[in-house]
């Protein structure tokens, strides 16, 4: 084990690896408040990714809705479960102090003096049980439309008469978070996974995997796979063939685009990128590249199970309306400030939230062309407070790798409806 | 009517109908109100998928509270957004319920 630092959790924890970083990181934000788990993310990803013979439960990208649903099931659950028992077992607790560091264990610290059920393991973690990976969409507790009565469109149109208990509850979309300290490359026994020097992104090599499931029970997020029918362990690839442009007939220039799961977002809750990386692992100071105005500068987006100790790369802006002592758990403890920024934003903020998902190329850089102020409105904060905003139409603009002009959106943008004469004629 | 079930050590991963403590309906409403109406959803379409069980999430808020609230809650929160600043754009028109 050797000490790395980890800006997350902000101090320094012990790791199997030495530090290096990559030149650049796959990163993304995700807007919680926005998503409606259509799905559609999902199944872009396993129309392109695993159609195939033994990929029939596997998943890269999922939409669960929590705090019921998982895939596999309860796997948050039980990894905070794991490690809550083994802060008990050596008298130790996970806490966050008041300038967000993190005291407790991490999953690697934890595993230095536990044992799992396979034996000594570098992570502490779990396998999975078959039947947890059968059902992505089990525990969306939401109502459940009556089947049998139809619309004359055949949308059903009645619901079933069920009890149901009142509860919050907010869609997560998760794919491999491509961490900084991934618990995957860390457990494999193999040395086959690796994590690429040109963008970050953690892959497993498929030659040299010998399927002994070692990074599917070390990933925290359950984002490593078996493939019962190679016999090898797969995961999210990040679409590498396009985060490098190769792929001619999406991106004729050869620009970085985004993911599937990314560019087909019809929520617009998703902005993908590539950040730059210091050789400590920080971020270079980039307040033009969107992803680092959100996570570093704003800190309105926030990393999933922070105290799990990878450094997940993919952040999230927590929902609104669920309770913040949740949003503390999943979060950290920044949520009530990314929260009320998200709430109140600033006019930069504004701009870069009509950047998510406006098209496909990376966007590298942002500008912001200032507008006329075109109303107040009014907001509620997290503590249930009002507030007035005054929204400016300002127009945001993104740029690609080469620095040319992507996209070029309005924060009050056009809408324009499809006559009833054409309804359903696509 | 509530079904609520508490949670027991010795089944303790299955969550159906136990209910996750905090978390407040009516501000999930207003919330969702309000994205649906910051990105451009006309009043009158908000109000038609929160009743709608094809949008589940929704639906099932509006199932809960029942559909006098939702309403109001809607009115509400694009009233909100009223106090134009710009008198001569067409979508501020938009804005209003």
């Amino acid at each position: 084990m050797t000490e790395v630092y980890n800006w997350q959790i902000k101090r320094n924890m012990s790791y199997p690896y030495e530090e290096k970083h990559p030149e650049w990181q796959f990163a993304a934000v995700f807007n919680i408040n926005r998503c409606i788990a259509c799905q559609t993310c999902t199944m872009a990803c396993k129309s392109t990714w695993t159609f195939s013979k033994g990929q029939e439960l596997m998943w890269w990208n999922n939409v669960e809705t929590k705090p019921y649903g998982g895939y596999p099931q309860f796997w948050d659950i039980k990894l905070l479960k794991l490690l809550h028992d083994a802060h008990e077992r050596q008298g130790k607790t996970m806490r966050w102090s008041e300038n967000g560091e993190y005291s407790g264990m991490t999953i690697f610290e934890a595993a230095a003096k536990e044992k799992t059920l396979n034996g000594q393991s570098r992570v502490l973690g779990y396998l999975p049980d078959d039947r947890e990976w059968l059902k992505p969409n089990i525990g969306e507790d939401v109502g459940q439309p009556d089947k049998t009565k139809k619309d004359r469109m055949g949308f059903v149109s009645e619901p079933v008469r069920l009890p149901e208990h009142k509860s919050f509850f907010f869609y997560m979309q998760r794919l491999c978070n491509h961490c900084t300290y991934p618990a995957c490359l860390a457990a494999c026994p193999r040395k086959a996974i690796y994590k690429r020097e040109e963008d970050g992104v953690v892959l497993i090599d498929q030659e040299r995997c010998r399927g002994y499931r070692k990074c599917v029970e070390a990933c925290p997020y359950k984002k490593a796979m078996y493939n019962g029918q190679t016999k090898i362990s797969e995961k999210c690839i990040a679409c590498y063939p396009r985060l490098e442009g190769r792929d001619s007939h999406i991106t004729p220039d050869g620009v970085p685009v985004e993911t599937r799961c990314m560019a087909s977002c019809v929520g617009k809750i998703r902005l993908q990128g590539l950040v730059q990386m210091n050789g400590d692992g920080s971020w270079t100071k980039d307040e033009e590249n969107p992803l680092y105005w959100m996570v570093q500068k704003e800190q309105v987006a926030l990393p999933l199970y922070p105290q799990f100790g990878t450094e997940p790369n993919i952040y999230y802006i927590p929902p609104r309306w669920a309770p913040r002592q949740y949003l503390r758990q999943m979060f950290g403890p920044g949520v009530e400030r990314a929260i009320d920024r998200y709430t109140a934003p600033s006019r930069e903020l504004m701009a870069i939230l009509q950047l998510f998902r406006a098209q496909r190329e990376i966007i590298f850089k942002f500008d912001i062309k200032k507008g006329p102020q075109i109303y107040e409105k009014q907001l509620t904060l997290s503590d249930g407070s009002k507030k007035v905003l005054v929204v400016y139409n300002d127009t945001a603009i993104g740029y690609n790798k080469d620095g040319k002009e992507c996209v070029r959106v309005t924060v009050e943008e056009p809408i324009y409806e499809r006559p009833a004469k054409h309804f359903n004629s696509i | 009517m509530g079904l609520v079930k508490n949670f027991e050590h010795e089944d303790p991963f299955v969550l159906r109908g136990v209910e996750v403590p905090g978390g407040d309906p009516n501000l999930q409403v207003r919330i969702m109100a309000e994205e649906f109406r910051d990105i451009g959803t006309p009043h009158r379409d908000l109000l038609r998928m929160f009743a709608d069980p094809f949008y589940a999430g929704l639906y099932v808020l509006h199932a809960q509270l029942g559909a006098e609230l939702v309403e109001n809650t809607i009115d509400e929160v694009y009233r909100d957004v009223q106090q134009v600043v710009r008198e001569d754009d067409e979508t501020i028109q938009r804005s209003k319920p």
